[in-house]
């Protein structure tokens, strides 16, 4: 489901993010990405969101091969992956309803699609009560339930997380996390960046850790 | 693209037209200002040329002979004139056809010319018509040292400021219309750089959730377009007032010339759907040129 190859990435400048970065994740897999800031898992998820390209090594994500995407097909990658962020990345001007609704309208879902699919997300999140309150109303738990609803909408084979729980206070980041293990158990592949070493000691789920830009365990590999 | 889909964002391209007023109606306020200079340009620029091609259809020049020319050297001249380029028409008129002429001219005093005929005054000529004012002087150079040809008298200077005014007119009025287009792109674009710089944050998620270029962008594009539109019926309204106005204030202004100039304006029942039509397209091309410019950095990412 997510290849990377022999990654490397060095920005302009000399900058080495990412040095010879080799893992492969499967379908249904739940892992934890782990690091500290400086680590590389910025530039990690821009790669896989095809924000910024390899310098060297292959990314294969969802049978797309990140090095040869066209332009044009970014877009539909992207419809692969889910993605949750730190900050929420809300739009405060449109309900929570609205928010989840925005990114199907934008890409191209009929009007009846969206009536239909909204609501049933939201109940999946937990938030079918708080449909039409804004994000500024809702707890930071329940603003994240609403970018994850969004980013469930198009049912992706893949949620990237990152930071999900870097703005919410520990008993609610256990029920984000919770969450995400459940989306995980209806066939999701799930993918969690985070520095918040308790939250990963709490899950015994695999755990690359990165440090300076390489792998410096998988959990996977030293059971095997 | 699905037709709900697109309803939404054309509805999103005029909200963000109306979200962001204040600069919306300043750059509907440059470009109306734009479109009624060039749109005004525009018709002065149709009436001169009316007035000229009036004048051009009296581009007549006339070619006095000598009275000691024979029938040989008038033929000769004939067909030297009928090889002659730029000519459209000509006629030759003897000496008793311009006496007759005279007489006609003098009306009841015609009589007083009587008894002439055997002692005839008057000149034999060709009368020729030139095919544009600015061949006239070419035409007149070539006849003038023509055996038998006493002179040509053709309203030579006329024509040399004639053209010389249009060329200048059309010189400098490509050189204000160009300002003008260029300096309306980029007010448009400006104005759509503040909504992308205030919408940043959705475009930023409509990326990540997928959308394609052409859905990021269409919003954009409407807004450009529907600034172009409102600025070009603005424009059009305007220019009409002040095109009718004119005209009924000349007329009835009591100086000669001026009822004289309003008399011969071409009727704007003639000229509203090319200038409704051009003010439109101007303003839609650009405003869509002006948004595409603006927010193509944007897509970067």
């Amino acid at each position: 489901m997510i290849e990377f190859r022999n990654v490397t990435k060095e920005y302009p400048g000399g900058t080495l993010a990412l040095d010879d970065v080799d893992f492969t994740i499967d379908k249904g897999e739940f892992v934890f990405i782990l690091g500290h800031s400086g680590a590389g898992k910025s530039t990690l998820l821009k790669l896989m969101l095809r924000e910024e390209e390899v310098t060297d090594g292959v990314i294969t994500i969802a049978d797309y091969n990140l090095n040869k995407i066209r332009r044009r097909k970014i877009p539909y990658l992207r419809r692969e992956l889910g993605v949750v962020f730190q900050d929420f990345r809300l739009i405060p001007t449109m309900t929570a309803y609205e928010n989840v609704a925005f990114a199907m309208r934008v890409t191209n879902v009929s009007a009846r699609e969206i009536r239909r699919r909204v609501p049933y997300i939201l109940k999946l999140v937990g938030l079918e009560d708080k449909s039409q309150v804004y994000p500024e109303q809702l707890s930071g738990g329940e603003q994240q339930r609403v970018a994850l609803a969004r980013a469930l909408v198009h049912n992706p084979k893949i949620i990237l997380a990152d930071e999900p729980t870097g703005n919410i206070d520990p008993k609610l980041s256990l029920e984000i996390i919770e969450l995400l293990k459940e989306i995980n158990r209806l066939g999701t592949t799930v993918v969690v960046v985070t520095h918040d070493i308790s939250i990963v000691n709490r899950f015994k789920e695999r755990t690359i850790i990165l440090r300076n830009g390489r792998v410096l365990r998988d959990t996977k590999e030293a059971r095997q | 693209m699905r037709g709900s889909s697109f309803g939404y964002l054309v509805r999103q391209g005029i909200i963000n037209t109306w979200i962001n007023r204040m600069m919306s109606a300043a750059s509907i306020g440059i470009l109306t200002a734009c479109m009624i200079i060039v749109g005004g340009s525009g018709l002065l620029a149709v009436n001169i040329r009316d007035i000229f091609r009036s004048i051009e259809e009296k581009n007549e020049l006339v070619v006095f002979l000598k009275d000691e020319a024979d029938e040989a050297a008038i033929a000769d001249l004939g067909d030297r004139i009928e090889t002659l380029d730029h000519i459209s028409s000509y006629y030759f008129v003897s000496k008793a056809d311009a006496l007759e002429e005279q007489k006609e001219f003098m009306g009841d005093k015609g009589y007083l010319l009587n008894g002439l005929e055997d002692d005839n005054p008057l000149p034999a000529s060709y009368r020729i018509k030139v095919d544009s004012l600015e061949h006239l002087n070419y035409v007149v150079d070539e006849l003038k040292y023509y055996n038998g040809v006493e002179t040509v008298s053709a309203p030579t200077d006329l024509a040399r400021t004639l053209t010389g005014v249009e060329k200048t007119f059309l010189i400098l009025g490509s050189i204000i219309i160009g300002i003008l287009i260029v300096s309306s792109a980029v007010v448009i674009s400006n104005t759509i750089r503040l909504t992308l710089y205030a919408r940043r944050r959705e475009i930023m998620i409509m990326k990540y959730v997928g959308a394609t270029d052409s859905f990021i962008r269409l919003p954009f594009v409407v807004e450009g377009i529907t600034i172009g539109v409102v600025s070009a019926l603005l424009a059009f309204g305007v220019l009409s007032l002040i095109y009718e106005s004119l005209g009924t204030m000349f007329s009835g202004s009591g100086i000669s010339w001026l009822t004289g100039v309003s008399s011969s304006l071409i009727p704007f029942s003639k000229l509203w759907k090319a200038v409704l039509g051009s003010f439109l397209g101007f303003g839609i091309v650009l405003g869509a040129f002006g948004s595409g410019t603006s927010i193509r950095r944007y897509l970067r990412v």
